[in-house]
């Protein structure tokens, strides 16, 4: 398809636009990074647009490119209908749950997911077995995204470009950036890459309407109506969305993927600059949520329009597979431009999703195993460098695991998101009633990622389920538990404080509404 | 932690949205038409109480202004 030529030179000038980028965002910031809270988090102080832009470009995966389309090929209209379900939850999952958390981290600074936790709860052992989770979720993401990246190259030049130098190069590039700019780089090229990324999406949307079916929807509408029309009800034409998966997935995306995964905890909990900052992200981020996956979902119902019946490996690369098996016939020059734009929008919404995860994932192996679990003694500015060796060691066996990939990226995502979503009701239960106990979380986490684990490996219903059954589990501990045991009050008290005096600093008529 | 009673309604309201989205059975499998009328009839509604909602509460919860917001 492209010429392993071209694709290097697209690369090149790829990686070093965003280098450019990255050092420009330095320079702009003009703040100098100090302490692992600012290299992690941003300190609080990143402003509505980047936290906006940098919240939905780390959120969204490589899966945009590569099985979104494909999902809703093989998912259909009821498949959309369940992603615009959970999409609007955010604002109310965010108010209730994330604002408390900005509050209470105004005063007591925190850096990673599980410090929240702790505050709270008092208890190392939940600060590891919270670490071990969010750990477990960030690898196989960071891993499956450089896959992603590597195997787009693979794909757009027809096996011409190696998987392996593609990989090499992506990871290394990445690992770099981290390392030196943190927070406040990853916020800048997120911004325009997230643009980028949501650009070349529609513009893949628009071409293929247009080639496909003269640019008319109602035309591409018609056909599926009439050829294909179990795409329009459930559970799709490849039976991907039943009952139980038209709840399953949309919570887990609502409770998992939206909220828990620790790159996106920082940032709807930690990373921005105001309550106004935080107002911005519950009303913006559906919005651009519903543009990506609508963008997704018409290359979904083009393709299954072009080409009904293809299998569900075929679907995984639909988008490339679209450009190779039909526009290249119609017109090569439109499917070479495509393709490039398949590559970088991949390569984009890939690298966002890499940087958060790698950073977040440094944190947490730095800040809450090895100092606050193993104790390890360190200054401000050998805890800064700890955090970006711990990072270029996760990142170099990310690419490791990357050479040999497994099978099934979706899987591997997916099961991200179901792990952490039973560490929700801890959070939710934490914040709203003053006597859950340490005890009860303890085992909740760990009852809760149990029944994870046994949803996926042990009842083979993670497909359909996902971490719901663990939510539910972890709940039911959470309030059981919690009744039985008792914990000492003052345990609590620095953080209720701590939000009690965020309400009073940032609302103006906190008492009229308790 | 309490919450204030505008604030109740717009969670109940939205999980009451949200339960009928889901409701099991409903529309029927291989159904198009009802598909896409349901989709209408409770994915529509449950944006709306959601943004509703939130504007309700953001007016009602107002934000002191401080040095540096803008």
């Amino acid at each position: 398809m492209l010429s392993s030529g071209l694709l290097w030179t697209v690369f090149i000038i790829y990686l070093c636009f965003l280098f450019f980028i990255a050092v420009m965002g330095g320079f702009i910031q003009k703040h100098r990074t100090k302490n692992t809270e600012d290299f992690s988090t941003g300190s609080g102080t990143i402003r509505w647009p980047f936290l906006v832009m940098t919240y939905i470009a780390s959120l969204m995966s490589t899966w945009v490119f590569f099985a979104g389309p494909g999902a809703y090929y093989r998912g259909g209209f009821g498949y959309w209908a369940s992603e615009l379900s959970y999409i609007c939850l955010f604002p109310v999952i965010v108010h209730f749950v994330m604002n408390k958390v900005w509050l209470v981290n105004r005063s007591r600074h925190y850096t990673t997911p599980a410090d929240i936790y702790y505050d709270r709860f008092k208890s190392p052992l939940l600060r590891f077995i919270l670490a071990l989770v969010f750990l477990s979720a960030s690898f196989p993401t960071v891993t499956s995204v450089l896959i992603a990246i590597s195997k787009a190259a693979e794909i757009a030049t027809g096996g011409a470009v190696k998987y392996q130098y593609i990989l090499l190069i992506t990871g290394i590039i990445i690992i770099i950036y981290v390392i030196i700019g943190g927070m406040k780089s990853i916020v800048m090229t997120d911004t325009i890459q997230g643009l980028i990324y949501i650009g070349i999406l529609w513009a893949i949307v628009i071409a293929c309407l247009i080639i496909g079916f003269h640019g008319s929807l109602a035309n591409a509408v018609q056909t599926v109506w009439q050829n294909s029309n179990d795409w329009f009800s459930y559970p799709g034409p490849n039976e991907l969305v039943p009952y139980s998966a038209r709840f399953g997935y949309p919570f887990c995306c609502a409770i998992g993927w939206t909220i828990m995964l620790p790159h996106v905890f920082i940032r709807s909990g930690y990373a921005g600059a105001s309550l106004q900052t935080q107002r911005k992200l519950m009303f913006l981020t559906p919005v651009l949520q519903v543009i990506v996956w609508s963008g997704c979902m018409l290359i979904g119902l083009v393709a299954i329009g072009m080409m009904p019946g293809l299998d569900t490996a075929q679907t995984e690369y639909i988008i490339p597979y679209l450009i190779q098996n039909f526009i290249q016939n119609l017109h090569p020059a439109v499917a070479v431009i495509l393709m490039i734009g398949f590559f970088v929008g991949a390569v984009s919404v890939g690298v966002t999703t890499a940087d958060s995860f790698l950073l977040v994932s440094g944190s947490i192996l730095t800040e809450d195993i090895l100092v606050h679990t193993f104790r390890l003694k360190l200054t401000d500015r050998h805890r800064l460098l700890a955090v970006r060796i711990v990072i270029a060691l996760i990142g170099v066996c990310s690419i490791c695991m990357a050479l040999r990939p497994p099978g099934l990226i979706f899987t591997l995502i997916m099961f991200a998101n179901a792990i952490v979503m039973p560490l929700f009701p801890i959070l939710v239960i934490g914040i709203y009633w003053k006597k859950a106990t340490k005890q009860a979380a303890v085992i909740a986490s760990i009852v809760g990622t149990a029944l994870v684990l046994m949803t996926y490996f042990l009842w083979d219903l993670g497909d359909a389920w996902y971490g719901t059954f663990g939510l539910i589990g972890s709940t039911c501990c959470m309030i059981l538990i919690s009744l039985f045991t008792k914990q000492p009050e003052s345990d609590s008290q620095e953080f209720y404080q701590a939000l009690q005096k965020g309400e009073e600093e940032y609302f103006e008529n906190t008492p009229e509404w308790e | 932690m309490k919450l204030s009673k505008l604030e109740k309604i717009w969670l109940i309201s939205v999980i009451i949205f949200y339960f009928l989205y889901n409701l099991p059975f409903f529309p029927q499998y291989h159904h198009s038409k009802a598909t896409v009328i349901h989709m209408l009839l409770t994915v529509i509604p449950l944006w709306t109480a959601v943004y509703f909602g939130l504007i309700k509460v953001c007016k009602k919860q107002k934000l002191k202004k401080r040095k540096g917001d803008k």
